[in-house]
């Protein structure tokens, strides 16, 4: 599994893009407005605020199945939308979508962090 | 506590927790003690208090079991397999214990299997083992047994989620003065529970109103004493709606209660959601 670089830059290019993309568009997840959160404020917005996110429950086992859930059906939308590929052929499409869902189920995390771990594992037309 | 105080520690609490989440910020984001100062209002008369709702978890063993695809090309449709073994724990802590309806703190540590795949949703499964008890600890138990947890995002709807959480378990009592006083004993035995957890998220698309939560827990104990049954300890439940809004705001209605709660209860939560790195 490709470990992410120490510092990520958030910037217009395919990862991001697809990231935001598909977090706030309302044919996609739609987890927030781009009029409240736009591209340049998005990175440091934590996930916990984002609608998925449960507020009324701790429970890990409930907080673990959804990350499983919103990370597939996230990964599905940016496959559908771009033409993408690994970007190390040895990690396999379960372990690249269980790194995603580690990353949805922490609220702590960033959306700069999700974009990070996906620049990390999939490959974009711009990086071709 | 006095409301005016009690506003006083409110606000203490509020203006710390922002001014420790901006410095932490800029710091390490990956540790994992989340807390929200909140303000608790029930409806029984023993009057308002504040507090802090805290909760922490994380994983200390993982081994996969995942399809092993191999070339360039993503698969989104893969299923996902793993054994986990993890922690975690959550409560509400007030500021005057005697008026704390939320009064149940939570630590659990679990072995299971988790397995993931398109359409059919996302389900884990395995042996827990749980510590609970109150705020002052003067009610404790141990819990232990067989859960399994199954979750599916867009069940009904295009992203909403819908999870039901189920548990078997023997409880042992290790101090419980509800349960002594209502059997007449000071040694308390063990027993069998089911412990249920329902949870709907709705996201609304309003200019205010920016979701919808439903959360409903449900404690039976199994083949309960007759003494059990008439103090109404056999079984418990607590279903809570949530409005999220915009800026961070909430407003939650919680009625029923947990194991070591005051008493039945409605509560009235508003407040801000925070989190500390």
């Amino acid at each position: 599994m490709p470990k992410p670089k120490a510092t990520y830059e958030w910037k217009e290019n395919n990862a991001c893009t697809a990231t935001y993309k598909v977090l706030e568009g309302d044919k996609f997840l739609d987890q927030f407005e781009d009029s409240e959160i736009s591209f340049d404020k998005a990175p440091s917005v934590k996930l916990e605020k984002l609608r998925y996110f449960p507020q009324t429950t701790t429970n890990p086992q409930i907080l673990e199945v959804l990350s499983f859930e919103i990370a597939r059906k996230f990964i599905t939308h940016i496959v559908k939308v771009f033409t993408v590929s690994k970007q190390n052929t040895a990690t396999s499409s379960a372990a690249i979508i269980s790194s995603i869902a580690e990353i949805f189920a922490d609220g702590e995390k960033t959306i700069k962090d999700l974009a990070e771990i996906v620049d990390a594992n999939i490959k974009f037309p711009d990086e071709s | 506590m006095k409301k005016p105080t009690q506003f006083i520690v409110f606000a203490l609490l509020l203006v710390s927790k922002l001014a420790f989440s901006a410095e932490s910020d800029a710091e390490n984001k990956n540790s994992g003690f989340d807390f929200n100062p909140i303000v608790i209002d029930s409806k029984d008369g023993i009057g308002a208090t504040v507090g802090i709702e805290y909760k922490f978890n994380g994983e200390l063993l993982s081994k996969d079991f995942d399809s092993k695809d191999s070339g360039a090309s993503f698969n989104p449709n893969i299923a996902i397999g793993s054994a986990v073994v993890s922690y975690s724990g959550s409560g509400t802590v007030a500021v005057s214990k005697v008026r704390n309806p939320k009064n149940f703190l939570e630590f659990l540590l679990d072995a299971k299997l988790r397995y993931s795949a398109p359409r059919a949703g996302s389900v884990t499964g395995g042996l827990f083992s749980k510590y609970e008890t109150d705020q002052s600890f003067s009610n404790k138990q141990l819990v232990y047994g067989l859960g399994a947890t199954y979750g599916k995002y867009a069940a009904l709807a295009a992203n909403d989620f819908v999870a039901l959480d189920a548990n078997y378990g023997r409880v042992d009592p290790k101090d419980d003065s509800e349960r002594k006083t209502a059997i007449g004993t000071t040694t308390l035995d063990s027993y069998y529970r089911w412990n249920l957890e329902f949870l709907y998220m709705y996201p609304l698309n309003w200019k205010t109103v920016r979701t919808v939560e439903f959360n409903y827990r449900y404690f039976l104990e199994n083949n309960a004493p007759s003494a059990i049954k008439s103090a109404g300890l056999d079984k418990h439940e607590l279903a809570t709606l949530r409005v999220g809004l915009k800026n961070d705001l909430f407003i939650a209605y919680s009625t029923g209660k947990l194991p070591f709660d005051r008493k039945n209860d409605n509560i009235f939560q508003i407040g801000f959601s925070y989190k500390l790195n």
